[in-house]
Formats: structure tokens, C-alpha cells, sequence
């Protein structure tokens, strides 16, 4: 017998103001499945159904890497005893941020700080900045590990910026063809965390303010963690 | 500044899970060069505070990544029951009269206090939902139903009334909570209990979290 029932939730938002408000709701994450891409090396995900479950309950046990599929790295996904995915008070990942498009790039492209200082302008303090790339259209092919990725110079201007978080639509914020590690390096030695395989950031307005929630699950002493990306 | 509250039990290994599931287990994963660190994770897709979908329990029924995630990110209010014993039946009398502030389509979540006896034998023997008052929050305005115990059903007698008469109505479950004592009774938070996207899958792992 398949559930006949049919219910919504309003998916609705408190507005500053304290009032319930509807808000169209966007899922920025990829699907987590058997053939996704993965980084070369990382864990392959691996789903079954669970040992031991009685009919007609279904449980799945899932095999999954802490840095797969859309997900949050934290400072000691690279430095020896850096903070772990559960040492962040929450709101490090329910936070106002905007996406910053930077167009026509090519494979294992360094992004200049030139393409990325006008729309870091006006960022308020603390806020997210996600790099549109567009490059999750390569996602589940190999042109997407021969991703852009961000120029010493870049990263130094995002420092700069006083976000608190990058976000990329593309396997990692280094060049993973290069296994550069300076990104990640810098970033993280300023408690910025990075946030990596994003996609439909082009279905945000460049430069708006939206209110993004990126949460890892609650892991003790992991140093990431697949999350569910929104933004509203 | 907004506050945010944390829903969500500790992932570890040794954590309570429900008797039969997978363990969890986490090690470092092979093949990643120094100096970077990723974990190899094994868990099951009800671990820790998680949400069931209706292929849970129907098969053929919808899974997690079938939803509209305007079905996880939604306002609801927290229905205290207090002393409860082990294994007790909560009435339709426990419930009715909080039910009416809950919003239109919003999240109901029980809060039974069982939260306390996490990593306990007696986390098993949680209070659970009788037959009456699951069909008088099918009758409500509700479009997900939470505890703070390991199961809406009871664990102890294998009973699976409340998981058939909520999911055959597309109302989500979500169990395992903690900390619900942190929120006002009755009064309307903002809530989300979104799943990580796992395609096909049965139910997930969630970071639930109140504001």
C-alpha cells in the first residue's frame, strides 16, 4: 500500500522584523549517489540496504567521505589540530552572503583578484561570497576536476573582504590538477571556512543579499561535513 | 542577532542508535595525501536526529530527495508532554489542547524530555504515541511530527501504528531531538530539518535547528 496523502509546508521565513513571510526557497547542493564525482582518492559513496532491518521497515547504510558532494571544509580538514565542523557556533553557517559571477573562464583558470575586487565592494563584515564559476555544468565529467580555482592574489583580497566564508561551484577553491594547497592554507589560518561543489548559484542575482543556511551535520571531531546548501 | 538553537544530537561512535541499524563508524579515509585529513563515515540513514520519508516504511513511497525543500524549512511549535513514564502512550487528552496554535502546513514537535536518557539502556523504553493522538495530528494542521526520543512507534513493543498513519498521510517524522526544553511551549519558531540530498534514499542524517 504507497501513501496516498498529500500535505505541504509553507516553507515560510521570519523576516527580520520577527514576521512570518514566504520566501522562495533555493537548493544549492548536489546530489549525493553511487556515480557522483568525487576528489580523486576520496572515499566513493557506497549506499545498501542495512543488515538486521525487519520487513516492511527500509534503512539504507550509506558509506560516504566527510568531503563529499556539497560540503563544508574546516581548518583541520588541512592544519595539524585546526577546529573541527563541530567547534562553530551556529550562526557561522546560517548567514546573509552574495554570489560574485566571474564569467568566461577555461580549464584550471586562476581568478585574478582583478575579476573578483569590484563585486567584493560593499560586503558587509563577516558575510559569505560565493564564486559562480558555472562550472558545476561539467559535474559527473571529467572537465570538472580542471576547474578554475583562486590566484594567491584572489585569496588575499578575500581575506581582506572580512568574509568568514567562501563558497565555490566547482571541486575545490586550490586547483586540484595542480594539488595546490595555498587556498585552503590561507583561508584556514584565518578561521574562514571554504565550501565546495555548490551549484545553481546562476539562479541568484549577483551582488543581492540573500540569507544562506549551509549546516554540517553535528560529527564530533570531523574536519568536514556533507551539508544541504539553501539560500531564500 | 538572531539566536539559533541546536536540535541536534552529537554523530560519534558508541551513540544510541535504534537496535538492528548499522553502526556508525569513522576513520580516516585511504588514499588522501598529506597534509590533507578526510574521514571515511559509515552510518545508517536513521542515525542520531534524522527524518524519515514515506519509503521508510511504504515501499514505493516518496524518498528524501523527492521533496520540495520548502517541506523541511518551515515554522512550527514545540508540544511539551510532561511526566511521562517508559513506554507510555501518549493520549489524545496530552496533546489536543496545544495543538491549536500550530500554523497552517508547520512542524509539531513532542517534547517528552526522553532526550536525557540518551546513551542509556533506558533511551529504549521511550514514551511513544497512541493510535488516538496520532490520528488527531493527521486531523491537524501538521506537516511534520517530531520527538525527542529514539521513535514515534514504540521501540519496545515493535508497534509501527504511528509511522503507518503519518506517512500514509505524507507527514514527515523527525526523531531523535534534543534540547526541545531550550524553546517557549506554544510559541512559533522557525525551524529547519533539511536532509542532506541523498538520492534515493529512505531517510537522513539532519542538523535540526530552531530560531
Amino acid at each position: 500500500m504507497a501513501a496516498t496523502g498529500e500535505r505541504t509546508a509553507p516553507g515560510a521565513v521570519f523576516s527580520e522584523a520577527g514576521e512570518l513571510v514566504n520566501k522562495v526557497l533555493i537548493d544549492l547542493s548536489q546530489p549525493i549517489e553511487p556515480e557522483m564525482t568525487v576528489f580523486p582518492g576520496d572515499p566513493k559513496p557506497h549506499f545498501r540496504p542495512a543488515d538486521g532491518v525487519e520487513e516492511p521497515w527500509w534503512v539504507a547504510e550509506i558509506k560516504i567521505g566527510s568531503a563529499t558532494g556539497t560540503h563544508f571544509d574546516c581548518p583541520s580538514h588541512l592544519l595539524p589540530g585546526g577546529k573541527t565542523v563541530d567547534k562553530y557556533p551556529l550562526a557561522r553557517f546560517i548567514l546573509p552572503g552574495i554570489v560574485l559571477p566571474v564569467p568566461d573562464l577555461k580549464d584550471d583558470h586562476a581568478i585574478s583578484e582583478a575579476q573578483i575586487s569590484n563585486g567584493l565592494k560593499n560586503l558587509p563584515e563577516g558575510d559569505a561570497v560565493l564564486i559562480q564559476t558555472d562550472w558545476d555544468r561539467y559535474w559527473k565529467t571529467e572537465r570538472y576536476l580542471r576547474h578554475p580555482c583562486l590566484s594567491p592574489e584572489a585569496v588575499w583580497k578575500l581575506v581582506g573582504s572580512k568574509a568568514s566564508l567562501v563558497g565555490i561551484d566547482a571541486l575545490n577553491v586550490d586547483s586540484t590538477v595542480q594539488a595546490t594547497d595555498h587556498v585552503h592554507r590561507v583561508l584556514f589560518e584565518r578561521d574562514i571556512l571554504t565550501l565546495e561543489n555548490l551549484t545553481n548559484l546562476n539562479r541568484l542575482q549577483p551582488g543581492k543579499v540573500y540569507q544562506f543556511s549551509f549546516l554540517p551535520l553535528r560529527w564530533v571531531g570531523l574536519d568536514a561535513s556533507p551539508i544541504r546548501a539553501v539560500a531564500w | 542577532m538572531t539566536t539559533y538553537f541546536d536540535l541536534s544530537q552529537p554523530l560519534q561512535p558508541g551513540m544510541t542508535i535504534f537496535p538492528g541499524d548499522p553502526t556508525p563508524s569513522f576513520r580516516p579515509a585511504d588514499g588522501v595525501e598529506q597534509p590533507w585529513r578526510v574521514a571515511d563515515l559509515r552510518l545508517g540513514t536513521h542515525t542520531g536526529t534524522h527524518i524519515d520519508s514515506v519509503s521508510h516504511y511504504f515501499p514505493g513511497g516518496k524518498n528524501v530527495d523527492q521533496y520540495p525543500i520548502s517541506r523541511f524549512i518551515l515554522p512550527g511549535i514545540v508540544l511539551p508532554v510532561p511526566d511521562l513514564i517508559e513506554d507510555q502512550a501518549i493520549t489524545v487528552e496530552q496533546i489536543s489542547d496545544r495543538l491549536k496554535k500550530l500554523p497552517e502546513g508547520g512542524a509539531l514537535l513532542i517534547q517528552t524530555e526522553w532526550d536525557q536518557y540518551w546513551n542509556t539502556d533506558r533511551y529504549l523504553h521511550h514514551p511513544y504515541l497512541s493510535p488516538e493522538a496520532v490520528l488527531q495530528l493527521v486531523g491537524s494542521k501538521a506537516s511534520l511530527v517530531g520527538i525527542d526520543a529514539l521513535n514515534v512507534d514504540s521501540t519496545v513493543q515493535a508497534t509501527n501504528h504511528v509511522h503507518h498513519l503519518l506517512l500514509e498521510k505524507e507527514i514527515l517524522i523527525v526523531e531523535n531531538l534534543t534540547h526541545l526544553s531550550n524553546l517557549q511551549p506554544g510559541r512559533v519558531y522557525q525551524f529547519s530539518f533539511l536532509p542532506l540530498r541523498l538520492a534515493g534514499m529512505d531517510g537522513s542524517p539532519i542538523r535540526a535547528v530552531a530560531w
